[in-house]
């Protein structure tokens, strides 16, 4: 866990609906935060997807996601962790892309909604896991 | 008067002379039956149905009956009776004044159905023996009929009621004597170091087996031996010279690190002069203590550890310390299930029974497996496996303990109308093993989390059940079939511990070693102690609940008991990293959640017994949050100290299904 005093950090396991949870934080962390409903609700719904992403793709051991919110005077950072297999992104990025392309994708279309939703979406994927980082600025 | 008239006469008087001798032979035959029959028992109870029986046979008596009576003023007590004598008809009141006159008289009387109405016979006769019993016959039979008892009856029954009387008391002293010796003997023998009692010229009276043991001479062989001289011929010279003087003024003396050569004992002995009552100096009393390690051990652990383990531990050379030391050991603990219930239906002394015997084979079990009983705990006891002796296999040991325990459960119920039920929890860790407690009372026994842990792991256990740690479940092989039932966290406990089942039969489960079937289902939430954070604990909390699928108005208990401890530690925490951790556990059983953090404690039963007084005082206004947060949650624990504090609190909820991890990739 960190020590920065004003992060918040969520741990939660990988169990159905659990990202409901990580969402109800997010919501009362963008309220202590002053943010404004539809950031919070468009944070809530990246928040989601992040998480379901890690619940169905990263074979994780610990079977846990964790979840650290970073508050700042300019933004809120969410950093999206598991323990999971990671994945190349650049050439998961390139699939999805070429499939889309090829109208043969109905599914996977999670990190372009983050993407659209927050200001900032960053992968970073390697043996030990994923972490996604998504930012909202005030 | 003719020649044939005295002839007559004379032969009649040989025939009364001949009548009255055989009547005397008969009755020295009687009376030296009644002799041997008297002297070959001192039991008390049996003797009189014996001499009951012998009086009836003398006198012809169709029936015989015996009173008792505790003491002069009470009513006599019917003890024995012949078979044809209903003990309702010899409750008269009139029986009672002549058994009462014939005590007082010391004689026997004679009685008609007319002095003793209700009485089932027309002539009784009642004999005093000793000062408290009496003897009555009724109705002699003869070829002619019943008929009154004669004179001569009554002398015998008065002759052998005088030789009862004798032999009674005399019984009646032995008892009490013997009861006082065997208690002395039970005194001497239990205790744990030899005792010797001596006259006054130092001649051995009495000595226990400790004592016989250190000296080296058999128990019987002591009684009129000279202790001094025995133990200067044993090199204990200054004790032989100590125990001289306190013959000669009976001063009380200790003698320290002698050795007895011919048994290699090491000892200590204090010696004290033995006064008569009129202080009159008689003797000597000799306490000698061993202090070789062999009879250490066997003192401190033959009710507790097998013999064989005793034996292991001295050619191990590994002598327990006397103060603590730690370990590794497996702790197991037994409990039986709904005893309170038995209890109230069979009543203390059936269940005293019952208890004892069914752990005086689970104890045996235990002592089979290599196991040390180190306490009974009421209606449980608990076994060490490890100390005081460690070995490899001591966890599986503890587990075939446990099942074989189980086993012999079944088979003691069979036999028995009540049917007792048990359950085990089995931990292993690091303890402290020692001698622990007063020095009024010290006890071997171990200490530490695990033994905690082991009795939470009883605690939580069904009837029938072994639960044990993931430390212990480690340790098994693949032929013990296990379950994992998830992560629980146990009152005064900060983690959540894996629990697992082990099941009897193999053919029920078998548990495959796989790290991701051990994972956590609890929820984590790490805050900093900021103004309005409470709102983001609440809001999780809610969510974490709402997930479990918890009743709205459970959750908002939870919340109010949440926001009450966030603030509390927000407070007064004075944490230095400004940090609240909350951990949410589910269980089927409960949703437990623990909320720590690192300021600097509290004295708890101190600011309880503060908060208590101001309320009393009328002085308080705030601090109910403790209080508020024991009525919202079933149940709350609280543990500080320097390194923080930690609440726990728990909430029940029904029994639910555990929901399965996503492990689809």
């Amino acid at each position: 866990m960190s020590e920065k005093p004003r992060d918040v950090e969520l741990i939660i396991p990988m169990i159905p609906e659990m990202e409901l949870t990580a969402s109800k934080t997010a919501e009362a962390l963008g309220q202590f935060m002053k943010l404004d409903h539809d950031s919070i609700d468009e944070i809530k719904l990246a928040l989601i997807e992040a998480c379901i992403n890690a619940f169905e793709h990263s074979d994780s051991d610990d079977g846990n996601v964790s979840i650290t919110f970073e508050i700042s005077d300019e933004a809120l950072t969410i950093q999206i962790s598991d323990a999971g297999h990671g994945f190349d992104v650049s050439h998961a990025r390139q699939k999805l892309q070429e499939r889309r392309d090829a109208g043969t994708q109905t599914r996977g279309w999670g990190l372009q909604i983050m993407e659209e939703l927050m200001d900032e979406v960053r992968i970073e994927s390697g043996e030990s896991g994923t972490i996604i980082t998504i930012v909202k600025r005030r | 008067m003719t020649v044939a008239q005295d002839t007559q006469q004379v032969q009649q008087e040989f025939e009364r002379v001949q009548f009255e001798l055989n009547h005397r032979l008969v009755q020295l035959e009687v009376l030296y039956q009644a002799g041997m029959v008297l002297s070959a028992s001192l039991a008390s109870d049996e003797l009189q149905a014996d001499f009951m029986r012998l009086a009836v046979g003398a006198v012809d008596a169709r029936s015989g009956f015996l009173f008792r009576r505790a003491d002069t003023d009470a009513l006599f007590e019917l003890i024995e009776a012949t078979d044809d004598v209903d003990g309702l008809s010899l409750a008269s009141q009139a029986l009672q004044q002549a058994m009462a006159a014939a005590l007082i008289a010391q004689e026997p009387a004679a009685l008609t159905s007319e002095d003793l109405p209700g009485v089932a016979g027309a002539h009784v006769v009642v004999v005093p023996i000793g000062d408290n019993v009496c003897l009555g016959v009724i109705d002699k039979e003869s070829r002619k009929g019943v008929t009154p008892f004669t004179e001569m009856d009554l002398q015998l029954l008065s002759m052998m009621g005088q030789q009862a009387g004798v032999v009674l008391d005399n019984a009646r002293l032995f008892h009490r004597m013997e009861a006082e010796r065997n208690l002395t003997g039970g005194i001497l023998d239990s205790v744990e170091a030899g005792v010797v009692s001596t006259d006054l010229r130092g001649n051995i009276l009495r000595s226990n087996p400790v004592a016989a043991r250190i000296l080296g001479r058999p128990s019987e062989e002591l009684p009129g031996v000279s202790i001094v001289e025995l133990l200067r011929a044993g090199g204990c010279t200054r004790l032989a010279d100590a125990v001289g003087q306190t013959l000669m003024d009976g001063a009380s003396r200790v003698v320290e690190q002698e050795t007895m050569t011919p048994t290699d004992v090491q000892l200590n002995a204090r010696i004290t002069g033995l006064r008569t009552p009129d202080q009159e100096l008689g003797g000597a009393v000799i306490a000698i203590e061993d202090l070789t390690d062999r009879f250490r051990l066997e003192s401190m652990f033959k009710q507790y550890a097998s013999d064989q383990v005793v034996d292991m531990l001295l050619s191990s050379g590994h002598v327990p310390a006397l103060g603590g030391e730690m370990c590794e050991a497996t702790v197991l603990f037994v409990d039986t299930v709904g005893s309170t219930e038995l209890l109230g239906r069979i009543g203390g002394a059936e269940m005293v029974t019952l208890i004892n015997e069914c752990f005086t084979e689970l104890v045996e079990i235990v002592l089979g497996h290599g196991g040390t009983l180190d306490k009974y705990t009421g209606d449980g006891f608990m076994a060490v496996f490890g100390a005081p002796l460690a070995r490899p296999d001591d966890t599986t040991r503890s587990i075939r303990c446990a099942l074989d325990v189980l086993a012999s459960m079944e088979h003691f119920n069979e036999s028995r109308e009540h049917r007792l039920d048990i359950k085990i929890g089995i931990s292993r860790g690091q303890v402290v093993a020692g001698n622990i407690g007063s020095p009024r009372r010290m006890e071997y026994s171990v200490i530490g989390p695990d033994v905690v842990l082991a009795a939470r792991l009883c605690d939580m256990a069904a009837a029938g059940q072994i639960l044990v740690s993931s430390d212990v479940q480690e340790q098994l092989g693949d032929d013990v079939a296990r379950e994992h039932l998830g992560r629980h966290i146990f009152k005064g406990m900060r983690e959540s511990m894996d629990v697992f089942r082990v099941h009897p039969s193999g053919a029920i489960c078998s548990y495959e070693p796989d790290t991701s079937a051990v994972i956590e289902d609890r929820v984590a939430l790490d805050v900093p102690m900021t103004t309005n954070m409470e709102v983001v604990v609440s809001r999780t909390a809610r969510a974490v609940g709402e997930n479990l699928g918890l009743a709205a108005d459970v959750i908002d208990e939870i919340i109010a008991a949440l926001v009450e401890a966030c603030i509390n530690a927000f407070e007064h925490s004075k944490s230095k990293s400004a940090r609240l951790r909350l951990e949410f556990v589910p269980s089927p059983e409960a949703l437990t959640i623990v909320v720590s953090d690192q300021g600097h404690g509290f004295d708890v039963a101190d600011a309880l017994s503060r908060i208590r007084a101001r309320r009393e005082r009328g002085e308080m206004r705030r601090g109910w949050g403790l209080e508020l947060i024991g009525e919202f949650m079933d149940d709350m624990h609280i543990e500080s100290g320097p390194e923080g504090t930690t609440l726990t609190l728990i909430k029940n909820r029904e029994p639910q299904q555990p929901r399965e991890k996503q492990t689809h990739g």
